[in-house]
């Protein structure tokens, strides 16, 4: 038989058992063998074998129909959406700006428009500066003096009334029940339960139980810009009340005193705003080390 | 032809069927036609990610052909700059224990040609031979794979024999 024809019925697997030894015979047999027998090597199920169902099918999941795939797209656009809104709002947060100040500390704050701030102790003062150009105003809780740029209009917000002003320098006191407009410069309205009072350069307006009070100043600005606390005709226990917050001390003193104080104290002497203050009742003090004053009749 | 039992293929039971039946021999026949560096078993997935995506398009007769296609595709896609590279599974130590070191030797220098000589075949050639020889297939089963008639694929499997044979005589065992 023809050597092409044995070797093709050979890897057909179709020799007889006489033809089979006529291959054998051949001289490159055991070539031919072995490159068969080693082929194998180069089989697919070895090294190009297929994953498991299992891990495809996690696959096809992801790629499952057109309804999941339009989820997918609805809930990445919504994601998109939701952040974007967070920036855009977190970027365009309005500014609130903030201020307080404790017992015994003033600060001086200017407004974006050069406007100026003076808040006196115990005070806070808020406003939004990012729409300052739109509206000036703020919020004020204490006292505050202002000395105000010409421009739109004004307005400081209060827990009693709306202090509004073109341009001037005013002081707002509005403490506990006391709610005090005094006008150094220019015009300033007051608008206090549904009442409107306009008061002009040198006036001050207070309101004492429900009533608007209107009387003159004389000094041409607070004397607490001056780190002065000043009086007119006010009682003792006032003035002592302003000691104890202006110093942060307590003071004891004759609970049966009826007198009425004008003057002045100063804040950064503790010996001699009580000697101002003692003085002309013919009283003495006592200061004990622990931040505590004892003031007694002038008799011992 | 018989009416298929069902009508589509778009059922996770059905489909892992098919999976078992075809994804083997189909990464089989793209290893032997392109070689191992195009991970053929990687485009056998995307083959059958593909159907499973056009599951209710493709009639039950038409898969077989319809993975042999995509894969073989994505296959020529990538191609054309590519070797044929082949590669012997490692020889395991415990296959040789017992020979000598010069057979083993030998053994490697044999299969470094062969893995050589295999890549420098025909494509049709290497197909026939290694899916005949290897995966076991008849002669008449290679020829309805490759779309040949069995003279042809007999031909090329006795073709590429031969051609095997003559890279590698230098090394026949005396």
């Amino acid at each position: 038989m023809e050597k092409e024809q044995l070797i093709k019925k050979w890897l057909n697997n179709n020799l007889s058992v006489k033809e089979l030894e006529e291959f054998n015979d051949l001289e490159d047999a055991n070539l031919y063998k072995e490159i068969i027998d080693e082929a194998k090597r180069f089989g697919g199920d070895i090294n190009a074998k297929v994953t498991s169902f299992d891990v495809l099918d996690e696959k096809l999941i992801g790629a499952k129909g057109n309804s999941i795939g339009l989820v997918k797209i609805v809930t990445r656009l919504v994601a998109i959406l939701v952040v974007g809104f967070a920036l855009f709002t977190l970027l365009n947060k309005d500014y609130e700006d903030s201020f307080n100040t404790d017992l015994a500390q003033n600060e001086i704050i200017t407004l974006p428009d050069n406007s100026t701030v003076s808040l006196n102790e115990l005070s806070e003062l808020r406003y939004n500066s990012s729409k300052w150009d739109v509206s000036r105003s703020l919020n004020l809780k204490g006292e505050a003096f202002f000395d105000v740029e010409k421009g739109k209009r004004f307005d400081v917000n209060t827990t009693f009334g709306k202090v509004s002003v073109l341009g001037t320098e005013f002081n707002v006191i509005s403490r506990d029940s006391i709610f005090k407009v005094s006008c150094y410069e220019g015009l300033v309205q007051v608008v206090y339960s549904d009442k409107e009072v306009k008061l002009p350069a040198g006036t001050e307006f207070t309101l004492l139980s429900g009533e608007g009070i209107k009387s003159s100043i004389v000094t041409s600005e607070p004397y607490w810009l001056k780190n002065m606390s000043v009086f007119e005709n006010a009682s003792f226990e006032d003035v002592i009340k302003e000691l104890e917050k202006q110093y942060d001390i307590d003071i004891q003193y004759p609970s049966n005193l009826d007198v009425q104080f004008t003057g002045a104290f100063e804040h950064n002497n503790l010996e001699n705003a009580l000697m101002s203050v003692s003085n002309p009742f013919k009283l003495t003090y006592k200061i004990d080390n622990n931040s505590k004053v004892i003031i007694t009749n002038g008799a011992n | 032809m018989p009416e298929p039992i069902y009508k589509n293929i778009c059922d996770k039971i059905r489909f892992s069927k098919l999976y078992e039946k075809y994804a083997q021999s189909l990464s089989n026949i793209l290893l032997y036609k392109y070689g191992e560096l195009l991970n053929p078993s990687d485009k056998v997935q995307e083959a059958f990610i593909k159907l499973w995506e056009n599951c209710a398009k493709v009639q039950p007769e038409a898969v077989k052909s319809f993975l042999y296609t995509t894969a073989n595709n994505m296959m020529l896609n990538e191609v054309k700059h590519q070797k044929v590279v082949f590669k012997y599974q490692q020889v395991k130590p415990k296959d040789y224990t017992n020979e000598s070191p010069e057979f083993i030797l030998r053994k490697k220098e044999f299969l470094k040609r062969f893995e050589r000589a295999l890549s420098h075949l025909k494509e049709e050639e290497r197909v026939a031979f290694l899916l005949n020889k290897v995966d076991g297939k008849t002669h008449k089963e290679v020829a309805e794979i490759l779309g040949v008639t069995k003279k042809v694929a007999e031909h090329r499997i006795y073709a590429a024999l031969n051609k095997l044979k003559d890279q590698l005589e230098e090394l026949k065992q005396k």
